[in-house]
């Protein structure tokens, strides 16, 4: 992670500036367009809301991360329980919830509150784990000597805390904090524009801006200028608030022997601001304690057994034992959570026979997972072989790196749910909407939420490679190939390991939104005649045209639409006689039912009639555009069928899956990396 | 002619947008089969020297020549080095580690297998061929780093504070330990260039001591040390301490 600017990231900006002062000269209507878009005057106050909701997720955050690392850390009972259930709840794709913990609390809140608490409670599943994971792994790696040096000078209970745990937690706690908002950024999007059961769902923000410009409106300079101001507003934060915290935490590392030099920078205002708060704040516990001391309960006093530093992301730290234990316990928390979807789809949970009756598709969810783990795979392989690449040859050249690292840092910095309308706009229109282009939309999209975790790791691996290793190697004239075969490829394969865990539990959790893609697809359509003689009915919808069959008085196919909406159409009815041409236009919501009304058409031509059944004047179903897989099928089951059993069955095998290819691929692996690692003098 | 003759060598580097001076006009010569020692405080820049001489850095202004001929960029042949850190790859085992050096300057695979075999004797590490270094001692891990440099048969040993993350009684043994190396005529590397900052280590060990200024380096003494080998019988002697107190003067002023 490289957070704080460069002078050629304010060089990027400048060029990104030109480009689209640029693309206004060569676009007159580029400007127009977004001034023409009445959500546009809102920004200030979207960017308000964003901030509010990402704010509000992140105190959460804190809240949960410090307590549950803090007391996993430092006792060794609840630890035993709590390390693996953290384990578990980190490995289930959250985005598979998100419809159903929407309902949920709509049904417990009615209208806008119930959809901004169930985004702000997602937004913080999707923070939680890094942040408690970091202070975990720092409370257990506190040097004895440190532990020690404390006790002997009478620091114990609360103190203990405030001067010794908190501030040698404090960089971890920042590192944590920083993944776990670039991980709220990534969940913000799913959570402001929502498409579910026929329904839409959004809040406030510049997700919703972003995505209602492409979805709804099909605006798609309005689209770009709200990514703009979507990454504007992600490194404005980075640079004002982490950049300067990161700074700031570099304070608190330990020194180790033979440590590099740590140069001083000047206090940042928001240290200095900081400080000044916990100065005061210590001033007022001690006025407090000192007026109430009889008052107040004593903490009892911690014992830490210290132990090595810990590994965190030791996908191996669970036992076998403990994971058949788990796995049962789990399965446990996967029966209340299906309780808890069928509560909020208002749904029984009892006849799983019947759901497996209804959907006979749910035999077929191994096969499923085999699918998405291929896609995965897939996409794993381009990014690793991209990634590797990259790094090495970035990490190799001075200008190339001071060219590419910025515009790395501004990639990773942008949320991929939001590149995800462009992605398939892009895709579609060059390649379709047939299955390669489905396929291939899908796997750029698991590419976006997972690449970054492999190539900064692998950047942050080749920088950790001591200088004296390197300098050995040239000494004796290994270079080129041979230094890389030989020298990086070995010393960076933990780097890449750790990398790949991310990046596959990334992608899992894209294969939500990228299998089932609600930018568009198919809608029913029928339509009976009489009286003429038609041969098919071509629709036209925007760029998309589809053929629909008549026979013996029936007219029944698929009608391609892309975006949500309202559609203007136009069906041309081919007869033996000749051809008529009508405008319809029709709404598609993502799904729902089948509209009642049915208008009856009269063609002067050869006068007979037409009675369109659907779509027509109403909100039609859409079964948006999908390819085979776990994340595919998760979705149909939430919003098409609404069927508790398959949801749970369905998210269950994705965690579990998750949890099975940690245990044993990624397990295996991160221990073999452990002889490549370098000691620490 | 001097095997290695350092020229005027002076080198500065810019840091915060500060330009530091780091070595100011270096120049000495080193004869072959001799045993030199740079001598200077930690941060006068004889890592950086050193790092010159081995053709890992470009000097700013001057030169380093060899048999006559000034240096271009590292090469095994002319020199290898042996570090304070060990620098040894954790990934290969000792065998592995003192091979990768000769299989970079395309030694045969049964020829290196034999070079390496001998060299692991002379550093006496039979038994631990197969080891990986993480399993290994501090000393143990020197001498894989020693075997490793010399197994490529260069003609100059470069040390970089090589006993420094030893503790005192592992160093003083492999300290005897190179000095008998250096001194078996069988092997072709015979002459060493060390660095340290222990003025007795110098002085045990060295023909010659050249000793450094504080920031920016420049040499401020060049000190023959003509007490008889081998010097443990010596340590004592009135005269070491003489010599020792001698440098230290330098070092100070």
């Amino acid at each position: 992670m490289q957070i704080g600017g460069s002078f050629f990231k304010i060089i990027l900006l400048v060029v990104a500036f030109a480009l689209l002062v640029l693309l206004a000269a060569l676009f007159p209507g580029f400007f127009d367009e977004i001034a023409k878009n009445p959500e546009t005057p809102n920004i200030p106050y979207f960017i308000f809301r964003t901030m509010l909701r990402m704010t509000a997720a992140y105190f959460l955050t804190v809240a949960f991360g410090l307590s549950y690392g803090i007391i996993a850390g430092l006792y060794e009972k609840p630890r035993r329980v709590m390390i693996p259930l953290l384990d578990i709840l980190q490995s289930i794709p959250v985005l598979g919830f998100l419809p159903a913990a929407i309902l949920f609390f709509i049904n417990l809140f009615p209208g806008q509150l119930g959809v901004e608490i169930a985004s702000v409670i997602l937004i913080f599943t999707g923070q939680a784990w890094a942040v408690a994971f970091g202070v975990y792994g720092a409370v257990r790696s506190i040097p004895e000597d440190l532990a020690n040096a404390a006790r002997a000078f009478g620091l114990t209970g609360f103190k203990y805390l405030r001067k010794l745990l908190l501030p040698f937690i404090f960089p971890s706690f920042i590192t944590g904090s920083i993944l776990a908002w670039g991980g709220g950024w990534y969940f913000l999007v799913a959570c402001e524009f929502m498409t579910f059961g026929g329904m839409l769902y959004t809040l406030p923000g510049v997700g919703y801006y972003l995505a209602n410009a492409v979805y709804v409106q099909q605006n798609i300079p309005s689209a770009l200028f709200g990514l703009g101001v979507f990454i504007l507003l992600v490194l404005v934060i980075n640079k004002l608030i982490w950049a300067p915290l990161l700074e700031y935490s570099d304070k608190f590392k330990v020194q180790t022997l033979g440590g590099e030099e740590v140069s001083r920078a000047r206090p940042s205002l928001l240290a200095t601001l900081l400080e000044l708060f916990f100065e005061k704040l210590d001033d007022l516990v001690e006025f407090l304690s000192e007026r109430y001391s009889q008052k107040i309960p004593k903490i009892p006093t911690v014992r830490i057994e210290l132990q090595k530093p810990e590994v965190v992301l030791d996908p191996r730290r669970m036992a076998l034992r403990q994971l058949v234990i788990f796995s049962f316990l789990f399965l446990i928390t996967m029966y209340f959570l299906g309780l808890f979807v069928a509560a909020s789809l208002q749904k029984p949970l009892e006849d799983l026979q019947l759901s497996l009756k209804t959907h006979p598709e749910a035999y077929l969810i191994p096969y499923f997972a085999l699918r998405s783990m291929f896609r995965i795979f897939v996409a794993y392989l381009i990014a690793l072989a991209w990634t590797l690449a990259a790094g090495v040859i970035i990490t190799r050249n001075k200008f190339l790196s001071n060219i590419f690292l910025p515009i790395f840092d501004i990639g990773q910095s942008v949320p991929a749910l939001a590149l995800f309308p462009f992605i398939m706009i892009i895709v579609f229109k060059y390649v379709g909407t047939g299955s390669i282009g489905l396929e291939l939309a899908s796997i750029l999209l698991l590419l976006t939420g997972s690449q970054w975790y492999l190539l900064f790791n692998i950047i942050g691996a080749i920088k950790r490679i001591p200088k004296d290793i390197t300098e050995a190697a040239s000494s004796f004239g290994i270079k080129d190939w041979k230094f890389v075969r030989y020298i990086i490829l070995p010393a960076i394969f933990p780097g890449i390991i750790v990398g790949s865990i991310q990046a596959w539990g990334g992608a899992w959790n894209a294969t939500i939104v990228s299998e089932y893609i609600n930018y568009g697809g198919y809608v029913q359509f029928e339509a009976n005649y009489s009286g003429v003689e038609l041969n098919s009915i071509t629709a036209v919808v925007g760029e998309k045209v589809s053929r629909i069959d008549c026979f013996g008085g029936k007219c029944s196919g698929m009608l391609e639409v892309s975006g949500v909406g309202n559609h203007n159409a136009s069906l041309i009815f081919h007869s033996s006689s000749g051809e008529l041409q009508l405008p319809i236009s029709f709404a598609v919501g993502d799904v729902g039912s089948a509209p009642e009304n049915n208008t009856a058409i009269t063609i002067p031509a050869s006068s007979g009639y037409i009675t369109l059944l659907t779509p027509v004047n109403g909100s039609s179903p859409l079964h948006p555009y999908s390819v085979t897989g776990l994340g595919a099928f998760i979705n149909k089951a939430t919003a098409e069928w609404g069927d508790p059993w398959l949801i749970t069955i369905a998210i269950a095998t994705m965690s579990l899956t998750v949890i099975l290819l940690n245990h044993f691929v990624w397990g295996y692996l991160f221990m073999k990396a452990e002889r490549y690692k370098f000691e620490m003098t | 002619m001097p095997l290695l003759s350092v020229r005027h060598v002076s080198k500065s580097f810019t840091k915060n947008g500060e330009k530091i001076r780091v070595l100011n006009s270096i120049t000495f010569d080193v004869q072959p089969h001799e045993f030199v020692c740079i001598l200077g405080q930690s941060g006068c820049g004889k890592s950086t020297l050193l790092r010159i001489i081995a053709g890992l850095e470009k000097p700013t202004s001057g030169e380093v020549l060899f048999n006559g001929e000034p240096i271009q960029g590292p090469d095994p042949k002319r020199a290898t080095m042996i570090f304070q850190t060990f620098a040894l790859l954790p990934w290969l085992t000792v065998r592995e580690n003192i091979e990768l050096g000769m299989e970079a300057i395309g030694i045969p695979k049964i020829k290196r297998h034999a070079i390496a075999s001998h060299y692991i004797k002379l550093c006496e590490l039979e038994g631990f061929e197969n080891a990986y270094p993480p399993e290994l001692s501090g000393g143990m891990k020197q001498r894989v780093g020693i075997a490793r440099a010399l197994a490529v048969e260069p003609e100059i040993l470069l040390m970089d504070e090589p006993f420094s993350s030893l503790d005192a009684l592992t160093a003083q043994t492999l300290r005897e330990d190179v000095l008998e190396i250096w001194r078996d005529t069988s092997i072709p590397t015979n002459t060493i260039l060390m660095i340290t900052h222990l003025i007795q280590e110098a002085v045990f060990m060295a023909d010659r001591v050249i000793v450094l200024s504080k920031r920016p380096a420049k040499v401020v003494g060049d000190i023959p040390i003509d007490l008889p080998r081998p010097r443990v019988n010596y340590e004592r002697h009135p005269v070491f301490f003489e010599i020792c107190d001698r440098i230290e003067k330098l070092i100070r002023e």
